[in-house]
């Protein structure tokens, strides 16, 4: 039992892929964008979560999900074309992809429920050099930090579901599939990040 | 217990040979050097995947549906196998 809850957790893709795997995602992607509408918080790039904006539009925070899900999809697809012999299937990468992305819910609903906008416009006047124009407690710098922490536990999580899910739709392992994961993800942030640089 | 085929050797692991062939029936033995079946060389795991593979008329979709698995990694399975063969096609013709 604890092994096959393991499974899921970590190896989802031996068990769910195509349609399945990518209603999973959509579903999840729509709602951490919706959530974060309320929250402020931007998935602006593969792998990053900022927060404290929500002064954006709201296109842009249900955008930036799909941006992150389908340049980073594009390039691992044109990857395992280049790299695996086997013979690759678009709904596979698409699906998995979009689905190992889903843990960045937890991160919008946690946003959304602890209060952080204090210590957010206090980091933001401290960078800038100006008198901040809050003063945040205790309990909120705490509050702050396990936010942080979330953040980041998920954000190692996605990778290797995202990994997980190259290995498993392009039929890649070892040295080979790392380094290939690795450049694409690479890629991905900077042009994810530059597309929603042209939206906002 | 399920008796397992051996297929390699227990002291110095190269592949194993049929020696002797058994009638349990009118206890007639052929004694000789055979090779083993092609198919032999695979797991039990992997030769169950291929009979089921060959009762699913070669569908992916249907396998992964009986072994509860999804498409990619039945699909991944079945590339480990060919692979497999190759090399045996390789070794055989050295």
């Amino acid at each position: 039992m604890k092994t096959s809850v393991v499974k899921l957790l970590f190896r989802p893709f031996e068990y769910v892929s195509e349609y399945k795997a990518l209603t999973i995602g959509i579903v999840a992607i729509a709602l951490s964008g919706l959530l974060n509408v309320f929250s402020g918080t931007h998935f602006d790039g593969v792998l990053d979560v900022h927060f404290g904006d929500s002064k954006s539009y709201s296109y842009l925070f249900m955008l930036e999900g799909v941006i992150n899900w389908i340049s980073f999809a594009v390039l691992l697809f044109v990857a395992g074309k280049i790299f695996s012999s086997s013979s690759i299937r678009f709904i596979d990468v698409f699906g998995t992809i979009a689905m190992a992305r889903w843990p960045l819910f937890i991160v919008s609903v946690f946003s959304l429920l602890i209060p952080h906008q204090a210590v957010d416009e206090f980091i933001m006047a401290k960078a800038l050099n100006v008198n901040a124009p809050v003063t945040i407690e205790m309990y909120e710098i705490i509050l702050f930090i396990v936010l942080t922490l979330v953040m980041i536990l998920v954000t190692v999580w996605v990778i290797i579901l995202m990994y997980r899910a190259y290995s498993v739709s392009c039929n890649l392992k070892g040295a080979k599939g790392v380094w290939s994961f690795i450049v694409a993800l690479l890629i991905a942030e900077v042009l994810s990040k530059y597309f929603i640089y042209l939206l906002a | 217990m399920e008796k397992k085929l051996p297929l390699q050797c227990p002291s110095c692991e190269s592949k194993l040979k049929v020696k002797k062939l058994h009638c349990s029936s009118c206890e007639t033995e052929v004694d000789g050097i055979y090779d083993m079946p092609p198919l032999a060389s695979f797991t039990m795991e992997e030769q169950e995947f291929i009979l089921n593979f060959i009762k699913a008329s070669g569908s992916l979709k249907e396998m992964a549906t009986i072994m509860d698995r999804s498409y990619p990694s039945v699909r991944n399975h079945l590339d480990g196998i060919i692979e497999k063969v190759k090399q045996l096609e390789k070794s055989k013709k050295k």
